[in-house]
């Protein structure tokens, strides 16, 4: 579905990403841990599309060049990424903002726009799910929100615009144990053997709820190793440095 | 001179019945992308047979208008007076636009339908091109169509044609007519209030009309009513080579009640026409007045070319203790925008209030903003200010509020904010804050930038295209003033800001 | 015909009339060319917008006995002037200049050789700025006005100040300005000429001391070469009765940085300008100052930063507590070229108001030719919070005390904002004693 060969991406002359080779098959769930600076937010942006960087490298997505493409047509293509810092847009209805996202991917893709009334109903199911509050409707995008009622408001819109491979870049981040099991579980429900999964995380708390297939390890913008979920238990344990250490002059590059 | 095919589906800005209140702000929204193609259009001529005065100005003009008008002789002596003045004055140039040397002579100040036989007694014998050309406009001129709740007044170039719901509103005591109608019927009431809010020597551009206004409305509402439904003027230059001078007079008397809407366009023409507007607003004790207007005046083609120069004076007083002024502006139109909805706060605990979106593409400009006077005590005012520049436009926000020595214990507070558009274009922020009392409290904060770039590449990652996403921006940037209008005109303003800001993304 | 700034400018006509002004002076070039701006333009007029809230009738017609001559300055002797220097608090391991009525007196001013200063009267051989990249003396701006141009061309010959290129000079070079008080009602007009060279490091205070009715027409011109700094403050107290115009006027090129501060406490009329041109990339420009004007003074603070460089940042704060009838008002004026990015612009202006007849002006302007900005201005005049009043004076803390206390803290933000601790102690000082002068209450604490 996804595959990154020797991704190379440099902002304000820092090469940032240093050759990352990666490959994600559908239904697959990949965590990429790495600690702070090692490029792991910059993997999100440049998937995403995000302007600033220079990038050499080859990604594709369902064999497309994916970086040729725009960020809405890479969301149109199903990608979606829930930021670790969701924007705040004054003004503008969740409400509205949801359907107009939901629309505009599903007329990219030649689908009909969604009905009102069945839109609604749906997103007030996935909003039960993650038990938040059906006023959040009527609130602007992000705007005063809390940091747990903003990753809810993200993992609700991935549920609504059913991605085929879904970034999420640090969501655990910043959530009580409450929270981070009902963003969690909503995570966890959409786990399906079309759509793939690519946790960028820091800690391995999110992991023992979505229990990912593969765990990498960025540093120095490369994976410089790769094991399945007890991974990530081994690197709390030794942390970041001990694995690095250990894996110093084999040469990195590790990838699946 | 160029003719755009104007669409006929205007009703389909109509805002569909609302599932929940949660998605009000996404009606419209298809229906606006259904605007992106298209450019002004309410650029037609409608080809009424219409008599114009020669070009030039002199005391013959102001003598012919009045007589035209058949007005009593206090009222044109009140005219010439305003004349003589304006003759002594010379145009003003502190405002922070440009334009060519306007001749004052080069303009005719009189156009209007011509008469066939006596006045339309009914709405039925309203000329059928000046019907037609209304519904092209999509205001309907009947009253039993879709604009049910709303009466209208309806004014081509210099002359009222139409007012409708006129005997509803007579039951409730409302008098709502063409002014030139209430100098006949209630002389005493125009009388009395006439040039009390803008004496006719209150500047360069009301002098000028006070000498030749030619139409505009009137609306009384007496004491304790609350207007029915709301009231609706809409102005239409047709005419080339002319002015539009119009007049409107506002009179909400102790504890009435009253929302009055307001709409403009023009056609599209290479020439530059000027339109200089005086509106005066009256509110006595507890009395409370909504003005609302959506100004969508021909604003010139992209190179610059043509468009209205639009240099009107508004204002209010809060003569009442415990009244309430309220002007909310949408601006779209017009090359040059030149306007103050000001609110003097005279009685206590008065309160007025300023909502204004601006918005300049191409190469328009615009300085406007408003004034808020407190002479009462423990008066509040409100401004919340929205600007949006884009191409190669400049826009100036110039606002002043001043606390009298007697406005002791007064309130406001100024939000005024600027989105820029591109490199080329300018936002400027003008304000001035005088405060000659220690009980008073003023706070301003302002900010200006563009576009932020994270909020669009959340968007976009959400599947929005740039122009799609730089729309729900600019909405919400300008909800709070939205927010104000009356839902007629909030879808209308929402599509408007959309058309307006086509092209200027990317 | 009695003398006034406005009769001085109308007598310009071929300006022969004062044309006797410092000997030879005027022949000057440079002063021909000011006093043609100065014959075509004249003084301002309430049309000027930078002048709006000054009281510009009283300047104009001020009486004046007679414009200062560089001969007045020079012919005073120290002893005539002992006391007034010895009330001068020093600053900390100061390097002092002395200007008496306007002109620079070497032999009582400190050697600052040592220091890597160069600092002489303007015309004398050890200054030669044409060496360096440019003359800041000589450079007619856009936004100039009669005023300037009156100092310009009729001023003191004025004092030159230069850190070469490098030296970081530690001391703080203090300018005292003194009056003779050889005539009631002089013309003076000081010129302090800043040059801080490439990556040069300066600090530069200037305190005005005037008594009697002395008109003060000031003018200080900077350059900062790329990556110098300076830090410049600016005290005012002179006498109640006196007129104090100053105005300082700035040129800062690639990644320099500018803190100027001004402290407007005395004078009955008062204005403190300053206009800042960003012309070099990544520049830094920190402005702020303190108006505390009461009884009849006024004190109008005009502050203008034009960012023509990328990636600019600025900000402005400025505060006020106006008592009695007094006026105070503050003008703020960001621009941002058209073509430049990256620009940080702030400005802030919060004024209280401590008497019901007491008044005050605000006018924080923005003017953007730029998109890529981020630019704010704030501006809030009310008064001390009834509810903090209430607190304090709750806790047995009497209401004069109160006030001083609540006005020390409203002002503490301002006086922080001088970095050099040393010059910061100095400020404090002043600040305290004006503070206390008006509310007979001892300060405590921080302030």
């Amino acid at each position: 579905m996804l595959r990154i060969e020797d991704l190379r991406a440099t902002i304000d002359g820092r090469e940032i990403l240093q050759g990352l080779d990666l490959e994600i098959n559908a239904g697959e769930v990949h965590a990429i841990m790495g600690p702070n600076g090692a490029g792991k937010s910059t993997l999100s942006s440049v998937l995403t599309g995000r302007d600033g960087y220079d990038i050499s490298g080859k990604v594709t997505f369902e064999d497309e060049d994916l970086l040729e493409m725009a960020p809405e047509e890479r969301a149109a293509k199903g990608i979606f990424l829930a930021f670790q810092y969701p924007v705040e847009i004054p003004g503008v209805g969740n409400m509205y903002f949801l359907r107009t996202a939901v629309n505009a991917v599903r007329r990219e893709r030649g689908e009909p726009e969604v009905d009102a009334v069945t839109f609604l109903g749906s997103v007030k199911q996935h909003m039960a799910e993650l038990d938040m509050d059906p006023g959040m409707l009527s609130r602007s995008v992000n705007d005063g929100f809390s940091g747990g009622e903003k990753k809810r408001n993200e993992v609700l819109q991935m549920a609504m615009l059913q991605p085929k491979l879904a970034i999420l870049d640090e969501t655990d981040s910043g959530l009580d144990i409450d929270a981070l099991r009902l963003v969690a579980g909503g995570i966890q429900r959409l786990r399906s053997p079309e759509r793939s999964m690519l946790i960028i995380t820091h800690y391995p708390r999110l992991l023992e709820y979505v229990v990912p297939d593969y765990v990498h390890v960025l540093s120095q913008g490369r994976i410089i190793r790769t094991g399945d979920a007890s991974l990530a238990y081994e690197l709390e344990e030794e942390g970041y440095r001990g694995t690095e250490a250990s894996l110093s002059g084999t040469g990195g590059g590790a990838s699946k | 001179m160029s003719t755009v095919e104007s669409p006929t589906e205007i009703d389909t800005l109509e805002p569909p019945a609302s599932e929940t209140n949660a998605d009000s702000e996404g009606q419209g929204n298809e229906e606006i992308r259904e605007f992106i193609e298209r450019d002004y259009q309410y650029g037609f001529v409608s080809d009424l047979d219409q008599e114009i005065l020669p070009k030039g100005l002199n005391e013959d003009v102001v003598r012919f208008i009045s007589a035209k008008k058949d007005e009593p002789e206090w009222l044109l002596e009140w005219r010439l007076n305003a004349f003589r003045h304006f003759m002594t004055m010379t145009e003003p140039h502190w405002q922070n636009v440009s334009f060519p040397k306007i001749d004052y002579q080069d303009i005719s100040y009189w156009a209007g339908p011509k008469k066939k036989g006596p006045a339309p007694k009914s709405l039925d014998e309203i000329d059928p091109k000046t019907r037609e050309m209304f519904d092209k406009l999509g205001i309907s001129l009947a009253e039993q169509e879709r604009l049910s709740g709303v009466a209208v007044d309806a004014i081509v170039d210099s002359v009222s044609v139409a007012t409708t719901f006129k005997t509803k509103l007579a039951e409730a005591g409302v008098v709502f007519c063409s002014f030139s109608e209430a100098v006949r019927t209630h002389p005493e009431l125009v009388r009395q209030y006439l040039g009390t809010v803008v004496p006719p020597r209150d500047n360069f551009f009301a002098a000028l009309n006070s000498a030749v206004f030619s139409d505009g409305s009137f609306v009384f509402v007496p004491e304790g009513v609350r207007c029915p439904m709301e009231l609706s003027t809409y102005f239409r230059m047709n005419a080339a080579e002319t002015g539009q001078f119009e007049r409107t007079l506002i009179i909400a008397e102790k504890g009435a009640t009253v929302s009055y809407l307001e709409g403009c366009t023009a056609p599209m023409r290479d020439e530059n026409q000027l339109h200089a507007a005086v509106v005066e607003l009256i509110a006595l004790d507890d009395a409370n007045i909504k003005y609302s207007t959506v100004q969508n005046w021909y604003p010139g083609d992209e190179n610059g070319v043509g468009g209205i120069y639009n240099f009107v004076t508004k204002r209010g007083k809060c003569a009442g203790h415990r009244s309430k002024i309220s002007w909310t502006q949408v601006e779209t139109g017009s090359a040059i925008t030149w306007k103050y909805p000001s609110v003097v706060l005279q009685g206590d605990d008065s309160v007025g209030e300023f909502y204004s979106v601006a918005v300049t593409t191409h190469y328009q400009q615009a300085d406007t903003g408003t004034k808020m006077v407190h002479i009462g005590k423990n008066t509040s005012s409100t401004i919340v200010s929205k600007g949006i520049s884009a191409g190669k436009a400049q826009q100036t926000y110039r606002g002043q509020v001043k606390m009298m020595r007697s406005a002791t214990g007064s309130r406001n507070h100024t939000q005024c904010d600027s989105l820029l558009i591109g490199s080329d274009c300018g936002a400027h922020t003008f304000p001035y804050i005088e405060v000659k009392n220690d009980s008073s409290e003023v706070e301003h904060e302002a900010s200006t930038s563009k576009i932020s770039d994270d909020q669009l590449f959340y968007c976009r990652q959400r599947g929005m295209n740039e122009e799609d996403a730089t729309s729900m921006i600019v909405n919400g940037f300008c909800r709070d003033v939205f927010d104000e209008l009356p839902m007629e005109f909030a879808v209308e303003a929402q599509a408007l800001m959309r058309v307006s800001l086509e092209g200027s993304v990317g | 015909m009695s003398l006034s700034p406005a009769t001085i400018v109308e007598s310009l006509d071929g300006h022969s009339s004062v044309s006797s002004r410092n000997g030879g002076n005027v022949s000057d070039s440079g002063r021909e060319r000011y006093l043609e701006w100065l014959g075509a333009n004249g003084l301002p007029t309430r049309h000027d917008e930078a002048w709006k809230y000054s009281p510009l009738k009283d300047l104009l017609a001020r009486p004046l006995d007679r414009i200062a001559s560089d001969d007045d300055g020079l012919a005073v002797d120290p002893s005539a002037i002992e006391a007034a220097l010895g009330s001068i608090n020093s600053v900390e391991s100061e390097i002092r200049i002395v200007l008496v009525d306007g002109v620079y007196r070497e032999d009582l001013s400190d050697d600052a050789e040592a220091d890597g200063l160069t600092i002489g009267s303007v015309g004398t051989t050890a200054i030669d700025l044409t060496e360096t990249s440019s003359d800041p003396s000589s450079a007619v701006r856009s936004r100039v006005d009669g005023f300037e141009m009156l100092n310009r061309g009729l001023g003191s010959a004025g004092v030159v100040v230069v850190a070469g290129d490098g030296r970081a000079v530690e001391r703080p070079v203090h300018v005292v300005h003194l009056w003779s008080g050889s005539s009631d009602a002089l013309l003076v007009q000081p010129h302090i000429n800043i040059h801080v060279g490439v990556n040069a490091q300066l600090s530069v205070i200037e305190s005005f001391v005037a008594a009697g009715s002395t008109f003060t027409n000031a003018l200080t011109t900077v350059v900062i070469e790329a990556d110098g700094m300076l830090r410049h403050y600016k005290l005012q107290s002179q006498a109640t009765g006196s007129v104090h115009l100053s105005h300082v006027a700035v040129t800062q090129r690639r990644g320099s940085s500018l803190e100027a501060g001004a402290f407007m406490f005395g004078s009955s009329i008062g204005r403190n300008s300053i206009d800042v041109i960003a012309e070099g990339d990544r520049t830094s420009t920190d402005l702020f100052g303190l108006y505390l004007p009461r009884g009849s003074q006024h004190i109008d603070n005009v502050v203008t930063v034009e960012h023509a460089g990328h990636h600019g940042s600025s900000s402005q704060i400025y505060k006020g507590v106006i008592d009695d009838h007094a006026r105070g008002s503050f003008s703020g004026h960001i621009i941002v070229d058209h073509g430049t990015v990256g620009t940080d612009a702030h400005q802030s202006n919060k004024s209280l108001l401590l008497d019901p007849v007491a008044q005050s002006d605000s006018r924080p302007w923005l003017e953007i030719f730029a998109d890529d900005v981020s630019c704010t201005h704030g501006s809030a005049i009310g008064q001390l919070d009834p509810e903090s009043m209430f607190y304090l004076r709750s806790r047995g803390i009497p209401l004069d005390d109160a006030r001083a206390i609540l006005v020390g803290g409203f002002i503490n933000e301002v006086v922080d904002k001088v970095r050099s601790e040393s010059i910061r102690h100095h400020v404090m000082r002043l600040v305290k004693d004006q503070v206390r002068s008006r509310f007979t209450a001892e300060l405590g604490g921080e302030l």
